[in-house]
């Protein structure tokens, strides 16, 4: 089940709104752990198994260490996190890149002949495993830090694990973050207020996601469905298109995950900060999927020395943290390239004393240079191989050719192309004006505004979702 | 602060309102419409183990107050704006365009692809054309990228050569799609405009040329002599199928083929007048609006001759949506789809009946049913 589905809006969040507006505060997390399951069953199936076999060896590992830590025995606690750690990477690794793994192994050994070969597996990424994976660690290791204590209700933790505005794309939740959010649900007086407070933010992320997103995803569809075709304008098409869908699409999902929290009393971490106003890559990763890079720093980076250490150290673990965010996003060496990439620029920028630059300074031109830097990294990120990305990036360096090729020329239809301006212009925009945040402003004035502008849209992108089902069947197919 | 006060309440309302808004809907008396040319997805059941979970979304959708009114919006805003229809708007699915590929993929989407569901197939597109008339995308998509197609004739050939070869009368019926016949009303700029018309050109020269040495008949010539003297449409303006004037042809072609000196006189064709109907290109375009076409049946006395023994018809909709037009003809005939009874069932029936008719609109004369056919008749030879 996905946020932007019929089944999401107008059957699955009536009846949760109508259960959560009957229990008393106490069940609440009983509640949200329960439908939030169901909600990953509906689309995961048997995989909820896996997900609630994680959820039960969290729960136990993280009261084993809150039981060791209390009996001073810190060693002992800290192999049991070694441990829980150790199985959930094992638990991620096995579906998400066993079948990544056995394919690069039979190209080793087919390199050297007719030898055997593995059968590859068929596996599915299932769904919300890579966010899932990095909540349980974040249990275990917070608790390990006695950053926060060990839920004591396997409903409260299992809350924590699967609440399903978070449960598909983030944002990523560190436990310390939110288990006192957990522990005080807030008074049944309040919930009208949350769900005012939320259901706006939740109505930015649809029509972004909707109305933007989804409308723009035709052209980068067809631009990298041939790139061996493109023209150095339908590739620059299909990569700008692929920008404004990337940042629309994940920007809304964290929008209506952010949203949808708070109309359940739970204020989320924010995800994005403008990222494309960035005046450099290093400011870009610190307004781009803002919670994964936390995760990162607090459990990889700053366990293994930040930046307070020598330079050619502090290199060595922006790159490695960096080859591992690229890995995080899929099983691919296109994805790893790009990971690279980012840290690679990272690397330069603080070598070059660009990463330290007062942001003011030449600011426009740093804004239109990192711009074209991150669309260069998303062709890599987008493309089905190295090749691909190849064969994209020879037509966007190769100014000339022959128009636009047809199959993006058909994506152009009049909707795709606004959506494509208007996500293009929103990097224009000043880079203190975070819709987002102003919407968490008060309730009067601009925010106000803001607020009715998005909720006029709504029913707009309402009719697009109830549109998509669309359905219909011919006659002589049958 | 009252203001505050106030103004949050209305937001919170507005918000139950949204998501209620089906479901409220549904209680004050608004059903859910069956505006897909399909029935409802049946109730999901425990028996179908996981599965469940995705028949009882199709299932929800399905019975969805508002949601054919809101097709119908859709399709107006974006005619209406932006002068096109809504294809562009067909659901996008998470994953599947690789902007979150860390998010995952469900397993209905792993199961049968994003966006298709249990008994329903994947979208399709029509193009408004002149006067009124919708054309299938798909029509002219698939004649530009057709396989060859005279080692699929040839195949065709030795599969009725070797069902005839077994006493039984066996033809192949090929009646053209709508394109084929009226490319006047075309619009202006079409998908594949650039080669549409040409390709069908080219199949059509070879079925009328080679098709009758492999018991082949192309239907395509008939309509269009019919067209140019006949007062009334050959096929439904809204919809894919052929008018049952066009459908008469058919009639005609296999009464001609195994119908054992049995005709279809020109008086049995009664015109019955104007009727309304709901095209299925109307459907697939989001708009309900109905269309009027001229019906005829056919009339014979009891008595007349009738096609003795047992026939077989293989067949697509072309055929099976206006068997009322062939039954007078024939003492026993009943249509199968292979893709329903699958070969087994097919070869199945081919051994009970007497005569073998198969009918194949243009647009799915493809290599795959030829060569499993082919390869199932020699591994077990009637």
């Amino acid at each position: 089940m996905v946020f932007s589905s019929i089944e999401f809006l107008w059957f699955f969040m009536p009846v949760v709104l109508a259960l959560y507006a009957l229990v008393p505060p106490r069940f609440r997390n009983l509640l949200l752990a329960s439908v939030s399951l169901v909600f990953y069953a509906w689309g995961a199936h048997a995989i909820v198994l896996v997900f609630l076999a994680s959820i039960a060896l969290n729960y136990v590992a993280g009261r084993l260490i809150g039981g060791y830590k209390r009996q001073d025995r810190e060693d002992v606690a800290r192999r049991v996190m070694w441990a829980a750690i150790v199985v959930n990477l094992l638990i991620l690794f096995t579906w998400k890149y066993t079948a990544f793994a056995v394919g690069q192994l039979n190209g080793l050994l087919g390199a050297f002949g007719d030898g055997p070969r593995i059968g590859e597996p068929s596996i599915l990424l299932p769904i919300g495993i890579s966010f899932y994976t990095f909540h349980g660690i974040s249990y275990v290791v917070d608790v390990m830090r006695s950053s926060a204590a060990p839920m004591r209700k396997v409903s409260d933790y299992a809350q924590y694990m699967a609440f399903f505005p978070q449960l598909i794309a983030g944002p990523i939740i560190r436990y310390h973050q939110i288990d006192d959010q957990i522990r005080n649900p807030p008074p049944r007086r309040e919930r009208l207020d949350d769900l005012a407070e939320g259901f706006p933010r939740f109505a930015l992320g649809l029509c972004k996601k909707v109305l933007i997103a989804d409308q723009v995803a035709p052209i980068a569809d067809a631009a990298f469905s041939d790139p061996s075709g493109l023209t150095f304008t339908g590739a620059w098409l299909g990569a700008l298109a692929f920008t404004v869908q990337i940042y629309f699409d994940f920007s809304g999902y964290s929008d209506m995950a952010i949203g949808l929290a708070r109309m359940f009393g739970f204020r989320f971490p924010e995800n994005f900060d403008r990222p494309y106003s960035a005046v450099s890559m290093t400011d870009f990763w610190r307004r781009w999927h803002i919670t994964l890079s936390r995760w990162f720093r607090d459990y990889v980076y700053v366990p293994l020395g930040g930046s307070r250490v020598s330079q050619p150290v502090t290199v060595r673990n922006l790159m490695l943290i960096f080859l591992l965010v690229g890995a995080w996003h899929g099983a691919a060496w296109t994805f790893v390239l790009w990971g690279a990439y980012n840290g690679g620029l990272l690397v330069a920028e603080r070598l070059s004393g660009i990463a330290h630059m007062p942001d003011q300074r030449l600011a426009a031109l740093r804004r239109a240079g990192t711009f074209v830097l991150v669309i260069f990294g998303w062709v890599i990120f987008r493309a089905a191989d190295l090749g691909e990305a190849g064969d994209v990036y020879a037509a966007m360096l190769a100014p000339g050719g022959e128009g636009v090729p047809a199959v993006v020329e058909e994506a152009l239809v009049p909707p795709a192309v606004i959506a494509l301006v208007l996500g293009l212009a929103s990097a224009l925009l000043p880079r203190d004006l975070v819709m987002g945040r102003v919407l968490q402003g008060r309730w009067s004035g601009g925010p106000l505004t803001a607020r009715v502008a998005v909720v006029a849209l709504l029913p707009l992108a309402g009719i697009t979702v109830a549109a998509g089902s669309f359905s219909p069947f011919l006659y002589f197919q049958f | 602060m009252i203001r505050t006060r106030a103004i949050r309440t209305l937001v919170a309302l507005v918000a139950i309102g949204f998501f209620a808004a089906p479901i409220t809907a549904r209680v004050a008396g608004v059903k859910p419409e069956a505006f897909e040319n399909r029935r409802f997805a049946e109730a999901p059941r425990l028996a179908q183990g996981w599965s469940a979970f995705q028949q009882a979304t199709q299932f929800l959708i399905d019975r969805m107050p508002l949601r054919a009114q809101a097709v119908r919006l859709n399709g107006e805003i974006w005619r209406g704006a932006f002068g096109t229809d809504p294809l562009a708007s067909r659901g996008r699915t998470l994953g599947e365009d690789r902007a979150l590929p860390f998010a995952g993929t469900t397993e209905q989407q792993g199961a049968v692809g994003a966006g298709a569901v249990a008994g329903v197939d994947a979208p399709v597109s029509a193009s408004t054309g002149r006067s009124g008339w919708f054309f299938l995308d798909e029509e002219l998509e698939y004649a530009c990228d057709r396989a060859p197609n005279r080692p699929i004739l040839r195949r065709w050939g030795r599969i009725l050569g070797a069902i005839a070869a077994s006493g039984r009368p066996a033809v192949m019926l090929v009646p053209p799609a709508k394109a084929s016949v009226y490319p006047e009303y075309l619009p202006e700029e079409y998908p594949f405009d650039h080669c549409a018309l040409e390709a069908k050109e080219r199949f059509w020269k070879l079925l009328a040329d080679e098709g009758p040495n492999h018991r082949v008949i192309e239907l395509r010539s008939d309509l269009l002599r019919l067209k140019e003297h006949a007062g009334d449409l050959l096929f439904q303006r809204k919809d894919s199928h052929w008018s049952t004037l066009g459908a008469l042809t058919l009639v005609k072609a296999a009464l001609k083929a195994v119908g054992d000196g049995v005709r279809l006189e020109p008086d049995e064709i009664v015109r019955r007048g104007s009727v309304s109907y709901l095209g299925d290109l109307a459907v697939v375009g989001g708009q309900g609006d109905r269309d009027q076409r001229m019906e005829y049946a056919i009339e014979r006395s009891p008595g007349a001759p009738r096609v003795p023994g047992r026939t077989l018809l293989i067949c697509d909709s072309f055929a099976g949506e206006w068997m009322r037009l062939l039954r007078p003809y024939f003492e026993d005939i009943h249509c199968i789809t292979l893709s329903a009874e699958g070969l087994v069932g097919t070869m199945r029936e081919i051994r009970r009946a007497d005569r073998v008719v198969f009918e194949s609109m243009e647009l799915f004369w493809k290599g795959d049913d030829s060569r499993e056919l082919a390869e199932e008749l020699r591994r077990w030879p009637l």
